[in-house]
């Protein structure tokens, strides 16, 4: 899953960078409306948190924007203006969620992982495939009831994945969901992680779909 | 005419009549009572006149009491304006003066309530980064990481304490001083002090401080309160330092022209686009480029220490730096010059 992050205070950007990675989402972060603009055109992104106060505009601008072109990428608003007319403004705006600062990490990663179940049409919190179970809210994976201990990248690369059983995703795709701009990635990579998967959860947990991608199985 | 305007000849020709009725019959000697009668009529008269004068027309007296119930009415909330169409013709004026005191003070409020919003938005952003930042420190397994964080919260914490310290500036500035505090200042001297706090950070920079002070401006007094031109000076210079870059130039100018000061500060920096000029000494609106940073109030202080001075601050590209130029015009008190 991969996060842009529009915020123009480089203490709590940096922080939301930090705190993010720590749930192994590949993040992007801009400090201003411009650049939010060119990151948005050029990178799939999953989810955008979405400062108002930027210094070259409004953050809602790039929200309108975003609508107007039929886009469903979840918008968490995260802003210091407190005030009941400023939230219905956002909300109305088209923001899926909003958060005033300053705000909990833990409340935050909440959100985002309650706006990422949304995103995909599900109600409740845990990832099923055929026997394996995965909840994002404790980095935890079971296989039969049982708790597999899974690496950082195998679990990013099976969350990506188990999002949306059945759906191929390629090479490149779970790449630019695993990696921000600063994170170098070898070419390899990918298939060693989908590898370490099959030898922790068993060889039909991830399917390979030749020439295209991969799934799990729904 | 009012009618206690015809009381005065209406009580005249009466007493003239009892006075003329009194000598007519004194010539005939009549008996003590028509004395008495005659007194008892004047005391009657002037009571009636006394009681009169004291009582406004009722139109007024019913105006008055609409008007009151009307400002009460403002208590509530429910209204802010005196309506002039029911309001007699001599409550118009009136009226009409309490209607604009009253648009005063319902934008004063406006002001105070955008300021107050957009202070706490200045107030939540650090709080947000300290909070964060504090949370990484908490969890990160990474020794290096929690220093960063770590001293990414004591940064935050200054910063929000220079804002803290430029509210309680600004909000200095709009309460009314007494005269006591008045006193005369020297501008060069407040100048000079400004300049050797900074010296520091000037001498680390390599930034060259040019100075032109002539004999007039440097022995030139200016009325004033406290250290408002000390701030002034202050917050201008430190702008001046803090977008300067390394060897860059800084030129300080005092001007007499009549009985108008200007002090005039440029810089060698980048300077702000032209359409900026007006929105930054608004408190809180920053330069849409996102190069000025700091707490949005620095300018609008300065702005506010100018027009208390009966001036106003002025920014414009230095012909000769290229950089930021500010003006500041003051009004010089001739007498103390």
């Amino acid at each position: 899953m991969r996060i842009l992050i529009v915020e123009d205070d480089k203490v709590i950007g940096d922080g939301l960078v930090q705190g993010l990675l720590m749930d192994n989402y590949a993040v992007d972060w801009v400090e201003t409306k411009a650049s939010a603009d060119t990151a948005l055109r050029t990178t799939p992104y999953d989810l955008l948190v979405l400062d108002i106060g930027l210094p070259d505009g409004s953050g809602l601008d790039i929200l309108t924007k975003l609508r107007t072109v039929k886009s469903d990428l979840p918008v968490l608003i995260l802003t210091a203006y407190d005030e009941t007319p400023h939230k219905i403004k956002g909300l109305d705006s088209g923001a899926d969620d909003y958060l005033i600062k300053p705000f909990d990490l833990d409340e935050l990663r909440a959100r985002i992982r309650a706006l990422q179940r949304r995103a995909n049409g599900r109600g409740t919190p845990l990832f099923k495939s055929g026997d394996i179970e995965l909840d994002p809210s404790t980095h935890s994976v079971t296989q039969a009831d049982t708790p597999v201990k899974l690496g950082p990248k195998e679990f990013a690369i099976l969350q990506t994945l188990i999002e949306k059983p059945g759906r191929i995703l390629s090479k490149a795709q779970i790449e630019d969901k695993l990696y921000g701009w600063n994170m170098e990635t070898e070419s390899n990579t990918i298939e060693v992680h989908i590898h370490g998967l099959r030898r922790k959860l068993g060889k039909g947990a991830v399917i390979t779909v030749r020439h295209v991608g991969y799934q799990v199985p729904e | 005419m009012y009618p206690q305007k015809l009381l005065w000849p209406l009580s005249v020709l009466l007493i003239i009549t009892f006075i003329g009725l009194g000598l007519s019959l004194y010539q005939q000697a009549v008996p003590t009572e028509v004395y008495i009668t005659y007194t008892l009529a004047i005391m009657l008269v002037w009571g009636i006149f006394k009681l009169l004068r004291n009582r406004l027309p009722n139109s007024i007296i019913d105006g008055i009491a609409r008007l009151t119930k009307q400002l009460k009415g403002f208590e509530t909330g429910k209204q802010n304006n005196l309506a002039i169409d029911v309001c007699p013709r001599e409550l118009i004026a009136l009226s009409l003066a309490i209607n604009s005191y009253l648009k005063l003070e319902s934008d004063r409020i406006t002001h105070e309530q955008m300021f107050s919003s957009e202070a706490s938005h200045e107030l939540r952003t650090p709080l947000a980064g300290i909070r964060i930042q504090a949370q990484i420190a908490q969890r990160t397994k990474d020794p290096e990481q929690q220093i960063k964080s770590l001293s990414n919260i004591i940064k935050t914490i200054d910063r929000s304490t220079r804002l803290v310290q430029q509210l309680l500036t600004f909000s200095k500035l709009t309460k009314r001083r007494t005269d006591a505090e008045r006193s005369n200042v020297m501008l060069s001297e407040v100048l000079h002090n400004v300049i050797e706090s900074k010296k520091t950070t000037q001498e680390q920079r390599h930034i060259s401080l040019s100075l032109h002070i002539d004999a007039t401006t440097d022995s030139i007094e200016i009325e004033s309160h406290g250290d408002h031109l000390a701030v002034l000076f202050d917050n201008l210079y430190t702008n001046a330092l803090n977008h300067t870059p390394q060897n860059g130039v800084i030129s300080l100018s005092l001007i007499l022209v009549g009985e108008q000061l200007t002090f005039v500060i440029e810089d060698s920096g980048p300077g702000i686009p032209e359409s900026d000029y007006e929105r930054v000494v608004i408190p809180f609106q920053k330069s849409q480029d996102g190069r000025l940073k700091g707490s949005g109030l620095g300018l609008a202080i300065c702005d506010r220490i100018a027009s208390l001075h009966g001036g106003r601050l002025i920014l414009s590209e230095s012909s000769e730096l290229k950089g930021l130029a500010v003006r500041t015009h003051l009004l010089v008190n001739v007498a103390s010059a």
